[in-house]
């Protein structure tokens, strides 16, 4: 569903990623953990179309995202660290608004709201304007975007990052969710714990290259960190 | 409901729900309320004034037509000599109000609006009576609030104001990235935010504006739609400019500073720097130089004529129904009006050197060129005073010619002659296709800028990805 072969992405003299190959089959998660600058994002980026790369190809459902960027993100549901939405409007306005530019047919009110429902917004927050919502209640409108377009293949930037435990289990519920629905899940995360938890599998990066992959659950969470720590402080080959 | 849709749906649901758009609103209803007032009170006295003066030449024409029914013996002959005949031919020449008056006063204080047109007189006399004291020189300087005033310095603030945060505010916000990875073309994202704003920023005080000159000025729907197709097409800029800024800027601060920088520059700057320019390449001639040169000539003139007419002072017997004195006179004029055009060609060159760096100036900003439209709607441009003046003068020859025949036949103007025989300035205006060619550059230049927009927001459109993951 997600495929990247030989993805690379320079800035100037700065390798940003280096030879990604991915592949992510749907009900799969795959989190990426690194450190900040390890490529996670780039990566991220170059799915949904934003940069070009400089040599390789990033593909979404066999679209190959340089070719077709729209028709590429309608397959993606991208959720960053913040979720914005817009103040002026209802919760049910921005999941319609949203839904509308994704194409989704018949966004009727009984519709939106079940949407909403599922993703774990309040009945009593629906109606309310989103200028007054937590970010975890931004997230759900979020995830009830993804429940409303069916997306096939989400596309995560440290989703929980500042959210609650309680929150953050909640999302993490709701992710669960969507995979076994089908779809492919890419992660970036600095959560090891979280990572462990909920991942199909595991990789890690490191200035621009994915050092290691592992399914999540050959590793406890303790020998995870143990990893985490010794491949983020080995020196690195370009050092050399 | 496609994406386009939705999105102005929801920009107008957002606007509307803001708390700026209806006092914007009001402002600039009760700025134009304001203004089309003080047009119309500008208008009317105009009006009362142009009308005095055609009442006068109406009095005049009267009482000398009295004096020519109780003076003149059933012969022809001046019960009192041929003073009558100097006096008698007296007309006024006025320039009558453009259909739009109240949009601007224009240039209309800068030129004459009436010339007394009298055969013995030097041509360049002929607006002296309607040019001292015209207007306060302060208030020349800094413009009047009328309209225009409104419409080209102050509708782009409206404008701007209301579309500062069109992409900024998503980007201060950090909504960029999750707005931009819709599978939406950013392009469209943007063209459909802008004409959500378009309707209500630009639309909106079109048809106010509209709504106001149709309660306070008699125009025609053709006028009024030429008026509000300018207006949209100057506020359209205004917008595509905003959007163009917001590209660029990281947030709204530096939106709002590139708006307001940029409004300086075409409204205020570049106007002034022009005017500069023209001062520059072909400056202006000095009106006091000329009426010096001119008052020259016609006293060389006069000097002239009367020494070569100093031998044969002794008077004709018998005496001719016309005095000789006005003959002489009207060889003084004759051999002066020579001179003068001698004189005048240098003015004459410097002022078309002028009128041809100022036309092609227009082009230099999109606010000149909707100034100098409005101009011309409203009948208050350079071009209209200029060409009223033109038709003086050819009215003025064109009486001197019959005050010639007159005195060749040595007549006196009868009743008959002054109620079917003597000439009436009609003022005329420039063919429609002259007029409406002058509007259509005008348009073209906005057009043009307008377009210049709009391909470099194609361009720039390219940049909302890369700016979306940049931190602010």
């Amino acid at each position: 569903m997600l495929r990247t072969h030989a993805l690379s992405k320079t800035f100037g003299a700065q390798r940003a990623l280096d030879g990604l190959d991915l592949d992510i089959a749907p009900g799969e998660i795959f989190c990426m953990l690194g450190a900040n600058g390890a490529g996670k994002t780039t990566t991220i980026k170059l799915l949904l179309g934003f940069l070009k790369p400089t040599s390789g190809t990033a593909v979404v459902d066999g679209i190959d995202v340089q070719a077709d960027p729209v028709q590429a993100r309608r397959r993606l549901l991208y959720l960053p660290e913040q979720v914005a939405l817009y103040g002026e409007l209802s919760g049910l306005e921005n999941l319609r608004y949203f839904a509308g530019l994704a194409g989704v047919p018949d966004c009727t009110p009984k519709r939106l709201r079940g949407w909403l429902a599922r993703a774990g917004v309040p009945a009593a927050a629906i109606d309310r304007r989103a200028g007054g919502y937590s970010k975890g209640m931004r997230q759900k409108v979020a995830i009830a975007l993804a429940i409303a377009r069916s997306a096939r293949g989400l596309l995560l930037d440290e989703p929980t990052s500042g959210l609650d435990p309680a929150a953050s289990a909640e999302f993490h519920r709701l992710l669960l969710e969507q995979r076994d629905a089908g779809a492919a899940v890419l992660m970036a995360t600095h959560d090891l714990f979280r990572a462990r938890e909920v991942a199909t599998t595991i990789g890690l990066m490191r200035d621009g290259r994915l050092l290691r992959r592992f399914k999540a659950q050959e590793l406890s969470a303790r020998e995870l960190e143990q990893l985490y720590l010794d491949e983020m402080s080995a020196p690195s080959c370009r050092e050399y | 409901m496609n994406a386009t849709a939705i999105i102005v749906r929801t920009e107008l649901l957002r606007m509307a729900r803001g708390r700026w758009l209806l006092p914007l609103w009001f402002a600039f209803l009760a700025l134009c309320g304001y203004a089309a007032w003080e047009g119309a009170a500008w208008s009317a006295q105009r009006g009362a004034a142009l009308a005095a003066i055609q009442d006068e030449e109406r009095e005049v024409h009267r009482m000398r037509r009295d004096q020519i029914v109780n003076e003149l013996t059933p012969d022809n002959k001046s019960r009192y000599g041929g003073a009558i005949y100097a006096t008698a031919m007296s007309f006024r020449a006025t320039l009558p109000q453009g259909e739009l008056p109240v949009l601007t006063v224009g240039q209309a204080e800068g030129y004459p609006m009436a010339a007394r047109i009298f055969p013995f007189v030097a041509s360049n006399t002929i607006f002296d009576e309607y040019m001292a004291g015209m207007e306060n020189p302060a208030v020349l300087a800094a413009g009047r609030f009328d309209l225009a005033f409104v419409l080209v310095w102050l509708m782009p603030l409206l404008v701007l104001a209301g579309s500062v945060d069109l992409w900024s505010f998503e980007r201060e916000r950090g909504m960029a990235p999750w707005l931009l990875a819709q599978p939406v073309s950013p392009l469209r994202y943007l063209a459909a935010k802008a004409a959500a704003r378009a309707l209500l920023l630009v639309g909106v005080p079109v048809l106010v504006l509209v709504a106001v000159l149709r309660f306070t000025a008699a125009a025609g729907p053709a006028t009024l739609l030429q008026v509000a197709i300018l207006s949209a097409l100057y506020g359209l800029f205004w917008l595509g400019f905003a959007v163009l800024v917001n590209l660029f800027a990281r947030n709204t601060a530096q939106a709002a500073l590139g708006c307001v920088g940029g409004w300086l520059a075409l409204v205020v700057l570049v106007p002034a720097l022009a005017l500069g320019v023209a001062d520059l390449f072909a400056p202006p001639s000095s009106p006091a130089e000329r009426a010096n040169v001119l008052r020259a000539m016609a006293l060389q003139a006069r000097a002239e004529v009367r020494q070569a007419d100093g031998a044969s002072r002794a008077g004709r017997v018998p005496a001719p129904n016309i005095p000789d004195n006005l003959r002489k006179r009207a060889v003084e004029v004759e051999r002066g009006e020579q001179l003068i055009r001698v004189a005048v060609q240098p003015f004459r060159a410097r002022d078309q050197r002028r009128l041809y760096w100022m036309e092609a100036l227009r082009a230099s900003s999109p606010a000149i060129a909707f100034q100098d439209a409005l101009e011309r709607l409203a009948g208050a441009d350079a071009g209209r005073a200029l060409r009223f003046q033109d038709q003086a003068h050819a009215f003025l020859l064109d009486v001197r010619r019959l005050t010639q025949r007159y005195l060749e036949q040595d007549r006196l103007l009868t009743a008959a002659d002054y109620d079917h025989g003597l000439p009436r300035f009609v003022h005329r205006e420039a063919p429609p296709a002259t007029r409406f060619g002058a509007l259509a550059f005008d348009a073209g230049v906005m057009a043009l800028f307008l377009l210049t927009l709009l391909a470099l927001l194609a361009v720039g459109a390219r940049r909302l990805r890369h700016q979306a993951f940049q931190p602010e």
